[in-house]
């Protein structure tokens, strides 16, 4: 299958209107040529506006997946607001983006539905959980994802067991922050940095970790990480935020807290350290529910029965 | 009306703008915010910074498109007025000689100028960063 790369981030930041154009021209082109029956938005981004821009080349009913926080701004003067009251179907990738979507924009409800993520089976096996107390916490390292609280966390896990490490994975604006901030707590030198990671680094990373923390203080939209993690069948500890409630079922595929409280933190995080069955049962049991629940047969399948229905929609976007 | 009398001009250090294919994008500095205006609305603007006053700029629509002078003069002072709110245009001395101006692609139907404005561009820019490594997937099955 053919894949056309447009830079539709890079034209619009940089403020380069020529860039801009021939970008617009080029999607327009494509567009002609195509004559889709669909137009899949995966994101609420800069690409909309080229759709919107293009739309005279070739109308087509449009189906926007949500999986970011509902805009605050949706007016009739963005463009947040202005691609979701004229998309024809919205998937949101968690119930948690759902109900915040209704609850903004009530009359898009009707149009839109919930497919939750969906990731490939793993190539092989994972290995046996690591008995030594090896932690692991990655994303972007932006304020949102709360890994201060983590490294708070992890100064009274690191008082009860000196042995233990918090692999630090992503980068982000604030990785200063976090670094000073591990330096004050005086657990630097347990704290590896992983910086950004590949897909082979995340697997690798997993496979390391005995757990996996995820202490987000934003609502969420859905939390990735926990079901890459579980995947591996590694234990999660999370926080009760978005959607993350539903990648991780509490007591099922690992433990959730309430956000900011690093207290609560440590002591799930000890929890499971100190209870070796329980937390094998939860990596087990999560990575079951995380293949039937969240497999990419069920992905694919959802999207294609939503690819269908949408196309079919009489009047386009 | 006073204020719709004289010439105009957008401030280059406020906005950048172009009219490509016929359709204008501006988008002010200071903020991101993007503005898009196709047909009258994009001929009226290249008049305007080109340094034609508001009865000239009236005036050749009426003459391009086909449609009363008055109904013309009425649409170009509602969007002089949205640019000057939006400070998209400011008041500036009448240039020596206007611009010449040619529009050489067709007029097409008339519809009164509509300027588009999305003042959330810098939050969908935030929201949606480039994939570190996107690179990477060049070649992948």
């Amino acid at each position: 299958m053919p894949v056309h790369r447009f830079p539709f981030h890079q034209a619009l930041a940089s403020r380069d209107l020529e860039a801009i154009a021939t970008t617009t021209r080029r999607v327009g082109e494509l567009r002609a040529r195509l004559r889709p029956d669909l137009v899949h938005l995966n994101t609420l981004g800069p690409g909309v506006l080229f759709e919107r821009a293009t739309r005279a080349r070739g109308a087509a009913p449009v189906l926007l997946t949500l999986h970011s926080p509902v805009p605050s701004e949706l007016g009739p003067d963005t463009l947040a607001g202005r691609a979701l009251r004229s998309a024809t179907r919205i998937a949101c990738n968690s119930h948690a983006v759902h109900a915040d979507l209704a609850r903004a924009l009530p009359e898009v409800a009707a149009r839109s539905l919930v497919v939750h993520y969906g990731l490939p089976p793993m190539g092989r096996e994972p290995p046996p959980r690591p008995r030594a107390p090896r932690l692991l916490a990655y994303g972007r390292l932006v304020d949102e994802k709360g890994f201060d609280v983590a490294l708070r966390a992890f100064a009274t896990v690191l008082a009860r067991h000196s042995d233990a490490r918090l692999a630090l994975g992503g980068d982000g604006p604030a990785r200063p922050a976090l670094a000073r901030l591990a330096d004050e707590l005086g657990i630097a030198h347990a704290v590896d940095v992983l910086g950004l990671l590949s897909a082979d680094g995340v697997s690798a990373a997993l496979d390391a970790a005995a757990l996996v923390v995820v202490p987000s203080r934003w609502d969420e939209p859905f939390g990735l990480v926990a079901l890459e993690a579980a995947l591996r069948a590694r234990p999660v500890v999370a926080t009760r935020v978005g959607g993350l409630v539903e990648a991780v079922e509490d007591g099922v595929s690992g433990l959730l807290v309430e956000r900011e409280d690093a207290d609560a933190l440590a002591a799930a995080i000890l929890r499971l350290l100190e209870d070796a069955p329980l937390a094998d049962r939860l990596g087990a049991d999560g990575r079951a529910r995380a293949e039937t629940r969240f497999g990419w047969d069920a992905c694919v399948t959802a999207y294609e029965r939503l690819y269908t229905a949408t196309a079919a929609t009489e009047g386009g976007a | 009306m006073t204020e719709l009398q004289g010439t105009f001009a957008p401030d280059p250090a406020e906005v950048v703008a172009k009219v490509i294919d016929g359709e204008l994008i501006v988008i002010r500095l200071d903020d991101g915010t993007y503005y898009a205006m196709g047909g009258a609305g994009a001929a009226a603007w290249t008049l305007l910074a080109a340094g034609h006053d508001l009865d000239a700029v009236a005036a050749t629509l009426a003459g391009r498109y086909g449609i009363p002078l008055e109904r013309a003069r009425e649409d170009v002072a509602t969007l002089v007025r949205e640019l000057l709110a939006e400070r998209l245009l400011a008041p500036a001395p009448a240039p020596a000689s206007p611009g010449a101006t040619t529009f050489t692609d067709p007029a097409g139907a008339y519809e009164p100028p509509r300027l588009e404005v999305y003042r959330d561009m810098g939050n969908l820019l935030a929201l949606d960063p480039p994939t570190p490594g996107i690179d990477d997937l060049t070649g992948r099955p």
